[in-house]
């Protein structure tokens, strides 16, 4: 187990439902991860989870870190086999596909026309 | 008949006790992928989205007494529908299929493959991870008097921004939008449409 983060610490809050707390995870292991140091995320305490924290927290990380992201980071403390895995496993994949990535942002741009 | 309309970066979150936040908000805020690193309409929406919530995470009495107002997002049944078909037909289907006019029930709903399933069950988890942030409110339909509303609609307004239109200026409530066609007296309208802006 690595550089122990946990989320709920880091966020001051148990909701790890906006951008700006998943932004802020990410400020938290990129230094780690920058040295080659393994970080776990440990999601004890968190009772409300979105898809933008997820996106903004682990996918940019995997983003950030193509190489070395699967070796390094462990997460930890949350249901296999339910939405929030679902969720954790989506922000990674899509990371791992920057031409879904670009569609989804495309189509969300698309909802924003003047 | 007064129209009022504030810039988005005029905006206070503090300054309001409640606040409707349009379907297209909502979905980019739950849904934003971090892919661009360029400006992006959404982003300064996302930004007040962010600030809201935020405001509501706050548990510490002395914390909460300090605010002018924790505001709260108010959610009405038709604005649940709006976000949930609104997320599957414009953005879920459309990377599922990698094009832009699918067949949202045959090629997407009732696809065998298709991600439906678990794209449906993403949104609304997303939207319930938010429930403690917003206050419901019934849709006051008879007391908007349904068939003068009926009356109002052409090709310019369309029925349900008329309707939350009607229902939050008579509640007091403001309405975040980007949507240039969302001018209406007697009810505020945050936005950041330049288009919306300029008819001030």
């Amino acid at each position: 187990m690595g550089r122990i983060i946990n989320i709920s610490k880091v966020i001051g809050t148990s909701n790890a439902v906006i951008q700006k707390f998943g932004n802020q995870i990410f400020d938290e292991a990129f230094p780690y991860l920058l040295q080659g140091e393994s970080i776990t995320l440990d999601f004890q305490g968190i009772t409300n989870l979105t898809s933008g924290f997820c996106n903004a927290s682990i996918g940019k990380l995997y983003s950030t870190f193509p190489e070395i992201s699967e070796d390094l980071i462990e997460i930890v403390n949350f249901e296999t086999n339910s939405i929030w895995s679902e969720k954790i496993l989506d922000a990674i994949e899509l990371a791992r596909n920057p031409e879904r990535a670009q569609v989804l942002d495309e189509a969300l741009l698309a909802l924003f026309e003047e | 008949m007064p129209y009022n309309l504030i810039k988005l970066s005029d905006f206070d979150p503090e300054s309001v006790p409640f606040i409707f936040i349009d379907a297209n908000i909502w979905i980019a805020s739950l849904q934003n992928n971090n892919f661009s690193t360029t400006p992006r309409e959404y982003l300064p929406y996302i930004s007040k989205f962010d600030a809201i919530v935020n405001l509501n995470t706050y548990s510490e009495p002395k914390l909460i007494k300090k605010l002018k107002n924790q505001p709260k997002i108010v959610m009405t049944n038709m604005l649940i529908s709006e976000t949930i078909n609104a997320y599957l037909r414009n953005i879920a289907m459309k990377a599922f299929l990698g094009k832009d006019n699918g067949n949202f029930k045959k090629e997407y709903r009732e696809e065998k493959y298709s991600d439906y399933d678990k794209q449906l069950r993403t949104i609304t988890s997303d939207i319930e991870a938010l429930a403690f942030s917003m206050t419901f409110i019934d849709d006051s339909y008879s007391a908007l008097e349904p068939i003068g509303l009926l009356n109002e609609i052409n090709r310019e307004v369309d029925y349900n921004d008329l309707y939350y239109a009607k229902l939050l200026g008579m509640l007091g409530i403001p309405i975040m939008t980007h949507d240039k066609d969302f001018f209406f007296p007697d009810v505020t309208i945050i936005t950041n449409n330049n288009k919306l802006l300029t008819r001030r």
